[in-house]
């Protein structure tokens, strides 16, 4: 594929149904939903806690903007979510007096001109603007019940990670790779960003590195090590890439994507072709597959828009070219092998999976000759 | 009396409805602790275990990780 296929004009109308197509694009369309879903939780948690009827009783005085922002909250979301697996399911997730007491701590942060919990209770740095972006972790002593909570729940899923505080720089070329973004794809890169909230920075002692990744259970938090913020293109290009990931969960809570009983452990695993002979890079389940089929086709309109101009010339718009080639192949990969386990799928995993597909086809990019299959 | 007391006073007062989740949302709130409550059980010694299949990393060489070996 030659770079001028990729200045073709639907590359727009595709980042535009991505980004602002309802049910699976529009940010606001999707953040309000979460918060009618979480609303909904706290109703079900309202006869036995009373937290919950605290915050619920707070979110009657304020407006619907004022209760998407409390329902972006990451700890706020995960405490919501651990009451309900408590009283629904009787795990042991959480102790009654903590659930109140976060709860309540949520009702009180609602009146605040920010209305979330965590970026009051911890150090943290904001993303600059007006676009919701979420915060940077630097709190390397939690001292208050939300963000030690936070903390806990972290280590439960990644046990062993250091959590780093950031140096100024690294704060800098976080808030600098999120302006880059938003600057080569303004509508996806916004949609996208917009699921953020809260960015961490971690990595761990001994044994293989990651450079980024987003965990299932923690809703609004990426990870992204120290060799994701080397540079500005590179910290762009990660925090867009894991943003995604997170509008992928916020879609599966709103719309469930899965028939009922499904999980990761024990779903079929499918390596793709690039990673054969990978030891260890392939064995994906199902919801992994979906998630990254909708992050390469974002990445071929990232990096097509990044390679032809939009770039602040810190793209090589050759290697640009060649990577949103390299996407598009993956991502057509991905759909045509969706295809055989669409008994997994809900209605609408079905039919996020036919948008994409019906993306792909209008992408109408030919394949190359002489596919380039080194990681993306 | 605080803001919060007061919602409290008013909260005790009033009746909720008790919605139907549905299984779809359980179950993601159910994914959404499986590999927290896998290491709570597994513990400190479990042998190397697989936590790349439940997070979304990053492919290729900016994923890695397969299996993270607990030290």
């Amino acid at each position: 594929m030659c770079p001028a296929s990729l200045e073709r004009p639907d590359l727009s109308s595709i980042e535009a149904k991505l980004a602002d197509s309802v049910p699976f694009g529009s940010a606001g369309y999707i953040s309000g939903k979460i918060a009618a879903t979480y609303a909904k939780l706290l109703s079900f948690l309202a006869e036995d806690c009373i937290g919950a009827r605290i915050l619920l009783e707070r979110l009657d005085t304020v407006g619907q903007a004022a209760q998407d922002a409390v329902f972006r909250d990451s700890i706020v979301r995960r405490t919501i979510e651990d009451g309900v697996c408590k009283i629904a399911k009787g795990i042991e997730t959480i102790e009654q007096s903590v659930l109140d007491e976060l709860l309540s701590a949520a009702a009180e942060n609602a009146k605040t001109a920010k209305r979330s919990l965590l970026n009051e209770s911890a150090r943290c740095v904001p993303f600059e603007g007006d676009a919701g972006y979420g915060y940077i972790w630097t709190d390397d002593q939690p001292n208050t019940l939300a963000a030690r909570r936070f903390r806990e729940e972290i280590l439960k899923r990644l046990p062993g990670l250091l959590i780093r505080v950031p140096t100024k720089a690294q704060i800098d070329t976080l808030l600098a790779g999120a302006r880059l973004a938003e600057h080569v794809a303004p509508r996806l890169g916004r949609s996208a960003m917009s699921h953020n909230f809260m960015v961490v920075i971690g990595e761990f002692p001994t044994g293989d590195q990651f450079n980024s990744l987003t965990m299932p259970g923690l809703p609004g938090v990426i990870f992204l090590s120290p060799n994701a913020v080397l540079n500005i293109a590179d910290t762009a290009e990660a925090f867009f890439h894991e943003a995604l990931h997170l509008k992928f969960l916020d879609i599966d809570y709103i719309h469930p994507l899965f028939v009922p009983g499904f999980r990761q452990e024990s779903s079929p695993r499918i390596t793709p072709v690039w990673h054969n002979n990978k030891p260890g890079y392939g064995n994906w389940p199902v919801d992994r597959l979906l998630t990254s089929m909708h992050v390469y086709l974002a990445l071929v309109v990232y990096l097509g828009k990044a390679g032809k101009g939009d770039g602040q010339g810190l793209f090589d718009p050759q290697v640009c070219a060649g990577r949103a080639s390299q996407c598009k192949i993956r991502a057509t990969w991905l759909f045509e092998t969706a295809q055989n386990y669409l008994e997994l799928l809900s209605p609408a995993g079905k039919e996020f999976v036919a948008l994409l597909g019906a993306e792909l086809t209008e992408l109408k990019v030919q394949l190359p000759d002489s596919p380039q299959l080194s990681p993306a | 009396m605080t803001d919060n007391q007061k919602a409290q006073q008013a909260a005790h007062g009033r009746s909720y409805q008790n919605p139907e989740l549905g299984a779809g949302l359980i179950d993601v709130l159910m994914r959404g602790l499986d590999l927290a409550r896998r290491n709570l059980k597994e513990g400190d010694t479990a042998e190397p275990r697989e936590f790349c299949a439940f997070a979304y990393g990053t492919p290729g060489t900016f994923c890695p990780i397969a299996y993270w070996h607990r030290t």
